[in-house]
């Protein structure tokens, strides 16, 4: 035997080894944990972040440490199966009794081959993109740095890869006027050459499009804002400000600040899309937009409000050296857009997965339930027949090692 | 407010199931068959009015039991149960894992009323056939792992104090094993389906079927440990003691996946 077919075989066994596998099970397990605790993707920490981060811990599910394990399991379980194929004879092991928990058994492995194969081809090719419109806002969508960007509003696609994207109308449903049961975005999407498509996209029904999918995240409320310096007159803001929504249920709130780096105070508004008054106070009737009022508030540097006023629509307000008024309200829905070459590997090796447990422990399962039980305790077992179970044959297949392991 | 009847079926329950977990106790600790008996008839009860619990809820609420904390643990827990008491029907002489099974059930209970709120109507974003598939399974693997849990602590009874009169009595070391790995198998299948309709769903939903969500991850980490436990035991031979341990930290695993993560990371997800 050479040296060099024997170095080939205790790199084959060693890659094929069943403890190699539970090692880099344990890996993803730990790597995973790091990752659910520590916080991921631009964590700022004083003290942790410069020392974890060389490590990659703080982008563990793109660090080479993780992506490498995933891949050694790849092929850790590939060498397995196959050399397991070739050391029993090929696809004669599938066959005899047990055939079904035998296939099951290697269908188990096919397909997290294949799951691991599609997630790093996900990983690598995988394109993204969030994007926020406001009702009647069109906007360029492409490709930049990596991912999708909104390039500002356009009336068509001007390159190859770039998309037209332009939100027409986002309805939304209430039950009793409080809860949004329904929401839905009609869009309409163009791409230079290509027919376009229009159509609605709610949660969970999303819209494809040239190999992208557009997938409503949120919705939320954009009220026009007018602000003019209050001495001059001067038009500092006109525009649709897509406020965040805090909260769900009763609890829900719509605010945000207007993002104007050279007003004097930082401006907080908030919007009760329908309102009841209490005395003084004012509170959240509902969340449809039948009465609106934005609450504006005015903070100094210390985050303090030094003043605030209401605003119905329509209504104007002069509040420290500004005026505003309420313009209108229209509403805005994000959209993650995605392009993810892998996805149809992943989802097939998913349901190829699903199908392979099955086959491999259905036939135990009858079996398991169907026998008698054991009887040796005295907790409430009565009358029924005693065997003692041989525990090393009722776990299924045997599947033979290989004689390095 | 959660409506009177509700309130009232509840706590009906929790005492049904506390009821049972003495009654078990007493008949473990004192050898008598006829006290774990009682402690199932107490526990059939106790499904009865967690049934009629969930029921109300799911009126009041208009869609299944399923979107928050509460719901989710009422949903959950009554699957727990119904599992246990459908392997009791079948394989009563390791009933005694009910010694195990009911405080968790009742504790889960107990936990999900702290953040009970009114019954609101379902969201958009929940409307959707893969929610259904997705809770159902992931508390049906919850519920095969706690019984494979009760089986494997009583197996760590019975190897750590082989002399304890109560654990004498307990059945044998070999069955609780083999009890507790198949329901880690049962368990393991359903996790499966939870995770697959879970990424399905994502897909839909977030455009992306998997984000590495906390929440995602844990359950990832809990499937993994599992994973791990399968591989051990048919490839190293890891039986009794060293694949009970296991199973009793993939508990762990799975409770902080389920309850855990929202204390220390924030998640897209909602969780139980």
């Amino acid at each position: 035997m050479s040296a060099r077919y024997r170095l080939s075989t205790i790199l084959l066994n060693g890659l094929s080894s069943s403890k190699l596998a539970l090692v880099l099970v344990l890996l993803l397990i730990l790597l995973s944990i790091v990752g659910a605790v520590l916080p991921q993707e631009g964590a700022a920490h004083p003290i942790l972040t410069g020392a974890l981060k060389p490590l990659g811990l703080f982008h563990v599910f793109r660090s080479w440490p993780f992506l490498a394990t995933i891949f050694l399991l790849g092929i850790n379980t590939l060498t397995c199966t196959v050399l397991h194929l070739l050391r029993e004879g090929g696809f004669s092991v599938l066959k005899g009794p047990k055939a079904i928990e035998r296939v099951g058994f290697f269908l188990v492995h096919l397909s997290l081959i294949a799951l691991l194969s599609g997630g790093l081809w996900s990983a690598a090719a995988r394109l993204n993109g969030f994007i926020v419109l406001t009702e009647g806002q069109r906007g360029l969508l492409a490709r930049h740095d990596g991912s999708f960007r909104l390039l500002g509003e356009r009336l068509r696609p001007e390159r190859e890869g770039e998309f037209l994207v332009f939100l027409k109308k986002v309805n939304i449903e209430y039950e009793r006027k409080r809860y949004p049961i329904a929401a839905t975005s009609h869009l309409e999407i163009r791409s230079r050459g290509m027919e376009g498509v229009e159509g609605e996209v709610k949660f969970n029904e999303p819209i494809a499009y040239n190999g992208l999918t557009f997938t409503q995240r949120e919705t939320g409320f954009s009220p026009r804002l007018v602000i003019r310096d209050a001495g001059s007159g001067k038009l500092l803001l006109d525009s649709f400000v897509a406020l965040k929504t805090f909260g769900k249920g009763a609890e829900r709130e719509y605010r945000d600040f207007v993002p104007l780096p050279f007003l004097r105070q930082r401006v907080i508004i908030t919007l009760y899309p329908s309102f009841s008054r209490d005395n003084d106070t004012v509170r959240k009737a509902g969340d449809a937009p039948d009465n609106p009022l934005l609450l504006i508030e005015m903070e100094d540097g210390s985050g303090r409000v030094v003043s605030h006023g209401h605003l119905p629509s329509g209504g104007r307000l002069a509040l420290g050296e500004y005026s505003f008024l309420f313009a209108g309200l229209r509403r805005w829905a994000a959209f993650q857009v995605v392009q993810d070459p892998g996805y149809p590997i992943v989802m097939v090796s998913l349901w190829l997965g699903m199908g392979a447990l099955v086959l491999r422990y259905l036939p135990d399962l009858g079996r398991w339930f169907r026998e008698e039980p054991v009887r040796r305790g005295g907790h409430g077992d009565r009358g029924k027949a005693t065997r003692t179970m041989d525990w090393r044959h009722e776990e299924g297949i045997e599947v033979t090692l290989p004689p390095t392991l | 407010m959660m409506p009177q009847a509700e309130i009232i079926l509840f706590w009906v329950t929790v005492f049904a199931y506390v009821g049972a977990f003495c009654l078990h106790l007493f008949g473990f600790m004192g050898g008598k068959a006829r006290g774990v008996t009682y402690a199932v008839w107490i526990l059939w009860m106790g499904l009865g009015f967690h049934t009629a619990t969930a029921i109300v809820r799911w009126m009041a609420g208009g869609h299944p039991p399923v979107t928050d904390t509460y719901e989710l643990n009422l949903t959950g827990t009554w699957f727990t149960v119904l599992i246990f008491l459908a392997f009791e029907k079948v394989r009563r002489a390791e009933r005694s894992v009910g010694l195990v099974v009911t405080p968790i059930v009742f504790l889960v209970l107990g936990y999900g009323f702290m953040s009970r709120g009114e019954p609101v109507p379902m969201g958009p974003a929940y409307q959707s056939p893969w929610l259904v598939v997705h809770v159902i399974f992931a508390w049906l693997a919850f519920g095969c792992y706690v019984i494979s849990t009760g089986a494997a602590v009583l197996l760590l009874l019975k190897e750590g104090f082989p002399s304890w009169n109560p654990i004498i009595k307990a059945p044998e070391s070999e069955a609780l094993d083999l009890a507790s790995y198949r329901f880690i198998v049962l368990g393991f299948i359903n996790h499966a389906v939870m995770l697959v309709s879970g990424a399905l769903w994502a897909k839909k939903l977030w455009g992306h079927y998997w984000s590495w969500d906390a929440l995602e991850t844990w359950s990832l980490v809990a499937f993994l440990v599992y994973a791990f436990y399968l591989h051990a035991r048919s490839f190293l031979g890891w039986r009794m003691r060293r694949a009970a341990w296991l199973t009793v930290l993939g508990l762990l695993v799975v409770a902080i996946s389920f309850w855990g993560v929202e204390w220390f990371s924030p998640s897209v997800h909602p969780g139980p």
